[in-house]
């Protein structure tokens, strides 16, 4: 009689492995080292632009040809920065919750200002509260299930944001939270805003009144172009074209000029394609 | 102080992904579930990737991610049902199983029960190093193991086990 140790080896062995496995982990790994690049770069960007601002600032004040200079410097002048107003973060036997709360300011706009700051620090305490109750259901769950509470790993969450595209006229940004309840899954919500008007863009601003054909069709001539994997986990049955709508999720991409329009993960594909991206080029 | 870099991480997932997609299939008997399971598993672990002090211990410290999401998962899911062993139990009269039919036993068990005989056998671990990984201590894996084995109708051949036992006695 065999050895147990190979029978059961034998038995895992059947376990068929899809040969996209291996792209896919590496594709996840590459998009989370880019992604960690880039948080890094944003915090650190941010910080050292406030401590720039408030030398200018007294600068400024003490100095009329430097004040001068300043105004022809278009990054320091007129532009509408986007700065990590407060970081905080509470952790307890239930859960883990990491927040940074961005800013907007110098859009010249005060109004506008106001109400979008306020905005974006309602939106975070909702989603913080929600999180914070969703962690207290799972706990409650686990021990309910017969979970020993010395090996239960509290759900983290961290919400955080990443600068887009800034101009003059334009801002897009993104306010996210990742939140690692079993599956992680990321909520995102993207900001496009007119500083002229005040206004959220939204693809019609971009693409006028035929904006769900022009995407569509952009669209439909760039998935047969996706990577197999991808292809492979597209759902069969979604009706793209009625998902995009004035609500469907796009940002600004770095050019100024490309809209990158968004489907969360699970929305057309399973979980393991993530998020979808297609370009969109406005004629 | 050494830590496992980025690529070292990249690398050490290369060469074991097709057990950590096993593991994950075994759980969940879904491809695509297990895929997510496995990507949400590496994508987590990178991110605490600072955290793994000791670069020797990347293994279980991996596969303790790993199955802890799995298990998270099921618990979500509350798929987690535990079996009868009458339908559990292979027919007695059977010697030496089909691997086919043996793994449909295996991924019958206990999901605790299943992590256990993978980690020992599949992953050849130590005891020890599965006490880790489940976050319980030696006595539970060993009973684990036993009443494994014994379900599956698996001959209780495990030096390692032999070896504490006798040693236990000795005391």
């Amino acid at each position: 009689m065999k050895h147990p140790k190979d029978q059961i080896n034998e038995a895992f062995d059947c376990i068929k492995v899809p040969q996209n496995l291996d792209t896919l982990l590496e594709r996840a790994i590459r998009q989370e080292k880019r992604r960690m690049r880039m948080v890094r770069v944003f915090k650190y960007a941010s910080s050292v632009a406030a401590v720039f601002v408030i030398t200018a600032v007294a600068l400024l004040n003490l100095n009329p040809v430097f004040a001068k200079a300043v105004q022809d410097v278009p990054v320091l002048g007129d532009l509408c920065r986007i700065f990590t107003f407060r970081q905080y973060g509470f952790e307890d036997e239930v859960k883990v919750i990491n927040v940074t709360v961005p800013q907007i300011e110098n859009t010249g706009n005060s109004d506008l200002e106001a109400r979008i700051n306020l905005e974006i620090s309602k939106m975070i305490e909702r989603e913080v509260e929600e999180s914070t109750e969703r962690a207290q259901e799972y706990y409650d769950a686990f021990l309910a299930t017969g979970g020993d509470p010395s090996t239960y790993h509290p759900p983290a969450t961290s919400i955080d944001y990443e600068i887009k595209y800034i101009s003059q006229n334009m801002i897009s940004f993104l306010i996210y939270k990742l939140e690692t309840i079993a599956n992680a899954y990321q909520t995102n919500r993207y900001y496009n805003i007119d500083l002229e008007t005040g206004e959220e863009l939204t693809l019609r601003d971009f693409l006028g009144e035929q904006y769900q054909d022009i995407v569509y069709e952009q669209i439909s001539e760039q998935i047969p172009e996706l990577d197999e994997f991808t292809k492979s986990m597209l759902f069969p049955e979604v009706d793209i074209k009625n998902l995009i709508d004035e609500n469907r999720k796009f940002y600004i991409a770095e050019d100024g000029v490309t809209l990158m329009v968004v489907f969360e993960k699970y929305e057309i594909a399973a979980g393991a394609a993530g998020q979808i991206e297609f370009p969109i080029y406005v004629p | 102080m050494s830590t496992v870099s980025q690529d070292g991480f990249a690398r050490f997932v290369q060469e074991n992904q097709h057990k950590f997609y096993r593991l994950a299939y075994s759980y969940v008997k879904n491809q695509e579930e297990a895929l997510d399971l496995v990507q949400e598993a590496v994508v987590r672990a990178l991110q605490k990737l600072t955290t793994l002090r000791q670069p020797e211990y990347i293994k279980t410290w991996f596969y303790k991610i790993l199955v802890n999401e799995c298990l998270m998962y099921l618990r979500k899911r509350k798929i987690i049902s535990l079996p009868l062993e009458s339908e559990l139990l292979p027919d007695p009269s059977y010697e030496t199983p089909e691997p086919v039919e043996l793994l449909s036993y295996i991924e019958k068990l206990d999901p605790t029960l299943k992590t256990v005989i993978f980690l020992r056998f599949y992953e050849e671990m130590k005891l020890e190093e599965i006490a880790k990984v489940t976050q319980t201590n030696l006595s539970t894996v060993k009973s684990r193991l036993y009443r494994a084995l014994k379900l599956l109708r698996l001959e209780i051949v495990d030096e390692e086990v032999a070896y504490f036992e006798t040693s236990k006695r000795s005391n």
